[in-house]
């Protein structure tokens, strides 16, 4: 058993000391993916917000009655019955921005935050832990992919959120919305993240 | 024992939960989803066929669907293809329109693709779906200059495949609809040489005469000197002139008859005798309301005076073009 933390410290770990992306290194396939547009980002975020919590929710009440030997199989359908929620709403009420994510919502089902989280926290802790600490997983998922979206746009297309803010004379650095715009632009992240990290040991 | 038999049962319940619920969501989303397919569809097919106020569908085979389109009175004015072909990275799904003979492309909307942002994909762009605009296919594509024939579309700089995997869906697609709706194209009329003016077979002249008749009842009778046709009333008195005049329209010649008053001063009225104007957009150059402005206007005809049609202006500037030129001629001819 994980020693108990207090509520607001399973939530504020996930954004900075265990960010899933930045620390943790785990999703990045998503992260790289969809992050080419702020939108696309913050849409991508919302959705790894509602599996994670949900799953979290329902794992959380159910997981005293799984036996251990069917845990990962349980998991994988509880999540990937709220992804399947989160791309048919998608689909219907939002079906440009699902055009846009493309495959990368239904691929949440084999996201390693998910189902990590469920594996190393929710199965050992109490319930409204295990949903601060998804929450906190979320949010911390979502700052990097939003920031990743934003910088990606502003450089790639000079817009964010489909705004201009960049005069005529910019011109756009297609290799920005490119995958190798995702891999650079999340290396110097998760460099600055380490460097920060070791200034704050030393 | 107990544990393998918990193990099924817990496994179980979660698979029969999960299946509840997703029928749920999967019922109450199925509507709206359904709804955005069919209003993507029908977006798509009013921006290759303007004109579409009703469609029909027909499925052809498992990657296209035929869309007969057609205007509030029902008639056919154009076929569309929804299709989907291979592209650089993955299917490029598109919609390509074609007129009533399947002659000339009439638009094209890209639907799906995940061609390279910022190379492949400016396949979606404006300027390269509109070159496709009044293009006779099979189309072929160039790269690097400004397309010539009927029949080219430039290639996007950086992405020549998935441009000419366009090129090769819509040409596919032309094919196929050809073949299922039995469209032979060299059955229209606006590929052959049109026959110069002077040639004119006397079922051409009949024609001529009802037209310059339906322009003027009272027309008893038409004497032709070289290219004019001198109109007289029963009475033997010269009431107008009449020309021939022909001009490049939107998709091609536009051939129409000009009549003209006795001082050369007004026009009487026109008509048109051939065209391959885009049905439903330039065609409406036939409609009589429009046809009606030219009416006693004074010559030579100014742009101003005629109301052109919205979405044809080429067609209908066209014909003031014309007339105007037909005006000129008889005017040399008649001072000889």
């Amino acid at each position: 058993m994980n020693k108990k933390h207090s509520l607001g410290y399973d939530f504020i770990k996930g954004l900075f000391k265990e960010n899933p992306v930045l620390i943790q290194l785990l999703g990045l396939c998503s992260v790289l993916a969809v992050s080419n547009t702020a939108i696309n980002s913050i849409s991508m975020g919302l959705a790894v917000l509602f599996v994670l919590f949900f799953s979290s929710f329902v794992i959380g009440l159910i997981k005293n009655i799984i036996p251990s030997q069917v845990r990962i199989p349980s998991f994988i359908v509880v999540i990937a019955t709220f992804v399947t929620i989160a791309d048919l709403f998608f689909k219907a009420k939002f079906p440009d921005i699902s055009k846009a994510l493309g495959p990368y919502v239904p691929l949440i089902v084999v996201n390693c935050i998910i189902l990590g989280r469920q594996e190393a926290f929710t199965q050992k802790n109490p319930l409204l832990n295990s949903l601060f600490d998804a929450l906190g997983m979320s949010v911390g998922y979502i700052i990097v992919i939003l920031a990743l979206g934003i910088v990606r746009e502003a450089l790639g297309f000079g817009t964010v959120f489909g705004f201009r803010i960049f005069g005529s004379w910019f011109h756009p650095l297609i290799v920005m919305i490119l995958p190798p715009g995702a891999f650079l632009t999340l290396g110097v992240f998760v460099g600055l993240m380490n460097w920060i990290s070791s200034k704050r040991r030393a | 024992m107990r544990l393998e038999f918990r193990m099924v049962v817990v496994l179980t319940l979660i698979a029969i939960f999960s299946g509840f619920v997703l029928s749920y969501t999967y019922i109450s989303t199925r509507n709206d989803i359904e709804k955005n397919a069919e209003m993507a569809k029908k977006n798509a097919l009013v921006k290759v066929l303007p004109a579409t106020k009703d469609y029909e569908e027909k499925i052809i085979d498992k990657e296209t669907t035929l869309l007969i389109a057609k205007d509030e009175n029902g008639r056919i004015i154009g076929y569309a293809a929804m299709t989907e072909g291979a592209g650089f990275q993955g299917k490029i799904k598109l919609m390509v329109g074609f007129d009533n003979t399947l002659t000339h492309i009439t638009g094209l909307e890209i639907l799906e693709n995940v061609e390279t942002p910022g190379l492949g994909n400016r396949i979606e762009e404006d300027w390269f779906k509109e070159q496709y605009q009044n293009r006779v296919p099979p189309i072929t594509y160039v790269k690097g200059k400004k397309p010539e024939k009927e029949n080219e579309i430039q290639a996007i700089t950086g992405a020549t495949i998935s441009s000419k995997s366009v090129v090769k869906i819509v040409n596919a697609a032309h094919e196929k609809l050809r073949t299922f709706l039995k469209i032979n194209p060299s059955s229209q009329p606006c590929d052959e040489d049109s026959s110069k003016i002077g040639e004119k077979t006397d079922k051409e002249i009949k024609t001529i005469i009802e037209a310059i008749k339906e322009l003027v009842p009272e027309t008893k009778e038409i004497t032709k000197i070289d290219d004019i046709f001198i109109v007289q009333d029963s009475g033997g008195n010269k009431i107008g002139y009449a020309g021939i005049g022909v001009g490049e329209g939107y998709n091609g010649e536009i051939k129409i008859i000009t009549l003209f008053d006795i001082s050369l001063k007004h026009l009487k009225g026109i008509k048109i005798l051939e065209h391959c104007e885009t049905p439903g957009i330039g065609s409406k150059i036939e409609d009589p309301e429009f046809l009606n402005q030219f009416t006693n206007k004074v010559l030579p005809l100014k742009e101003a005076e005629i109301d052109v049609i919205t979405g044809a202006t080429i067609s209908s500037k066209s014909l003031i073009e014309i007339v105007n030129k037909v005006y000129e001629r008889i005017k040399k001819e008649l001072k000889k």
